[in-house]
């Protein structure tokens, strides 16, 4: 809902100034790109070294989507203190910030996804060039990586989660304090890890409940219900910023 | 200015305003209204109130109770009414970026930017526009709150000891500039300080908050009579102060002088003199201090 009518009768406009929010978000978040050329090259690097003195059976890139989530992550994390203090300031609602924030979570997690494939596209190639089968290690939505649409989709969604966690996390922090932060890491992770366990089986909450969480789950499951959760998640986020007293930054 | 808003002629509106942090009260049954277009001083002692007044007026945080209304609406997210209250508090809300893209965004973000006017206080402050927030002395990011406090325009601007930092010349640059912007753009303006000698002939009217309680609400005029300082022989002044409100007394040998706060109309300075009691006005500052250093103040 962007207005209400107020109790004098006013139609008051909660949302404004989105497209340079969301613009200022992004610009704040360049470092990103930086990352991303740091593991271009440690990633060439690995690549070089089997190439010359070893040799693989299994995709390497798909080990690269553990620092992309990470990194998302951070990204997450850093949204509330970094920039709710400077934008409401600027004279922009917490509701104006949570909808342009979101909007540059999505452009990153895209941004980042259609790398992911694109490393997939790189990988295939040079392993089929070498006769190497490329395994994966993991569950996927994909059964290989030709299926570009598909890694497209659950890096999207394993990269949304990781920053929507880390913006619950960031967010706590910053409204409820230290202390009070650190105990709610654990329930704002719960987005991240679920997502992660039901798409990839992945460890967090071990390897059986990784297995057989989702298990038998058609696919169109495991790609709605991590999105619907991921919806939930930024509701949270949403309701948690609103309440948000603007502190002092120490400067 | 947007003209969908109606000018309503008192721009703040609070009534029996609580705001508190955990188990500390910050202000406590603040109720006061400002009328649009005139400077305000706000002052007090450190931790008074003041911060924690403004930032519910720039709906930095909600209070615990009570009602706040700036131009007859509640500030708390609305979207239009935000973009029309600026606070500058002395922490800054500053991202780590150069000065120019700074300026770039908050441009977009508020409705009433003069960005000539920008260019131009960047100039006088000498705050280089290429050269990133952090990399600036504690001086010249205060004074770039005050650029973009004073080139927001908007129509209620507050700065909350945004001078910290700044040295006397680039200070009466920031009183110089805000006098000049205002004559020509009126709006209201709300500005706290410690400096309250200097800043006194921005202000026409002085809030003064002791303890998370306005105890004061005054024009400058008023409040300049309000404090008078009689000195004398020890036993008339003593005679003199009966019924009167005594801020503070000091006593030299038998000559003794005390600070009253009270409207000294004609008869008391009359009845003063015939007394041979020497009467003389009591500096803002003075008053200031007597008023927020009572044991009785509340």
């Amino acid at each position: 809902m962007t207005a209400v009518i107020s109790d004098r009768g006013h139609r008051v406009r909660r949302l404004r100034g989105l497209w340079p929010t969301y613009q200022g978000i992004l610009l704040g978040n360049l470092w990103y790109l930086g990352f991303w050329a740091v593991l271009i090259v440690v990633y060439t690097g690995i690549a070089l070294g089997i190439w010359l003195w070893g040799s693989t059976d299994i995709s390497l890139w798909e080990t690269s989507t553990n620092s992309t989530k990470g990194t998302m992550a951070a990204v997450g994390v850093m949204l509330a203190p970094a920039f709710l203090p400077i934008l409401v300031a600027a004279g922009l609602t917490r509701r104006s910030f949570v909808a342009a924030a979101s909007a540059a979570l999505a452009t990153l997690a895209a941004g980042s996804s259609l790398l992911v494939a694109l490393g997939f596209v790189v990988e295939r190639w040079i392993y089929a060039a070498n006769e190497i089968p490329g395994t994966l290690q993991n569950e996927h939505l994909y059964d290989d990586t030709s299926q570009l649409h598909l890694v497209f989709v659950e890096s999207l969604l394993l990269q949304l989660a990781y920053a929507v966690s880390g913006a619950l996390i960031g967010l706590c922090f910053y409204r409820f304090g230290a202390f009070r932060g650190i105990l709610l890491i654990l329930p704002c992770s719960v987005l991240a890890a679920s997502t992660e366990a039901l798409i990839t089986g992945g460890t967090w909450f071990g390897p059986e409940v990784g297995a057989a969480l989702g298990a038998g789950w058609p696919s169109w499951a495991l790609i709605v219900v991590p999105a619907a959760a991921i919806a939930v998640g930024l509701l949270i986020v949403r309701a948690l910023a609103i309440g948000a007293a603007v502190r002092p930054r120490k400067t | 200015m947007n003209p969908s808003f109606e000018e309503p002629n008192n721009v703040v509106e609070v009534d029996d305003l609580r705001v508190s942090y955990g188990d500390v009260t910050a202000l406590e049954g603040v109720s006061l209204t400002l009328e649009a277009n005139k400077i305000y001083g706000l002052i007090g002692r450190n931790g008074s109130g003041k911060t924690s007044l403004m930032s519910v007026l720039a709906a930095f945080r909600r209070p615990d109770s009570g009602q706040v209304r700036v131009e007859g609406r509640d500030p708390y997210e609305d979207a239009e009414l935000a973009s029309r209250i600026c606070l500058i508090r002395e922490s800054g809300d500053l991202p780590t970026a150069k000065v120019r893209q700074i300026l770039s965004m908050i441009a977009r973000l508020r409705p009433d930017w003069d960005e000539a006017l920008a260019q131009r206080l960047l100039a006088r402050f000498k705050v280089p526009a290429d050269r990133n927030v952090m990399k600036l002395s504690r001086g010249m990011k205060s004074a770039l709150g005050c650029v973009i406090g004073l080139a927001s325009r908007a129509p209620l601007t507050m700065f909350d000891e945004s001078y910290l930092g700044m040295d006397a010349p680039a200070r009466y640059i920031f009183i110089e500039e805000l006098l000049a912007d205002y004559v020509e753009h009126p709006r209201t303006f709300i500005v706290s300080t410690h400096l309250i000698e200097e800043f006194a002939r921005l202000f026409e009217e002085i809030l003064i908050i002791d303890k998370g309680r306005l105890i004061v609400h005054d024009t400058v005029d008023t409040l300049r009579e309000r404090g008078v300082a009689l000195s004398g022989p020890a036993e008339i002044v003593d005679r003199f102060a009966l019924g009167l409100e005594v801020l503070g007394e000091h006593t030299l040998g038998r000559t003794k002088q005390i600070t009253v706060y009270c409207h000294p109309g004609d008869d008391l300075r009359r009845q003063a003199k015939a007394a041979g009691l020497e009467l003389g006005a009591l500096p803002l500052q003075d008053l200031f201090v007597h008023l927020t250093t009572r044991e009785d103040a509340p």
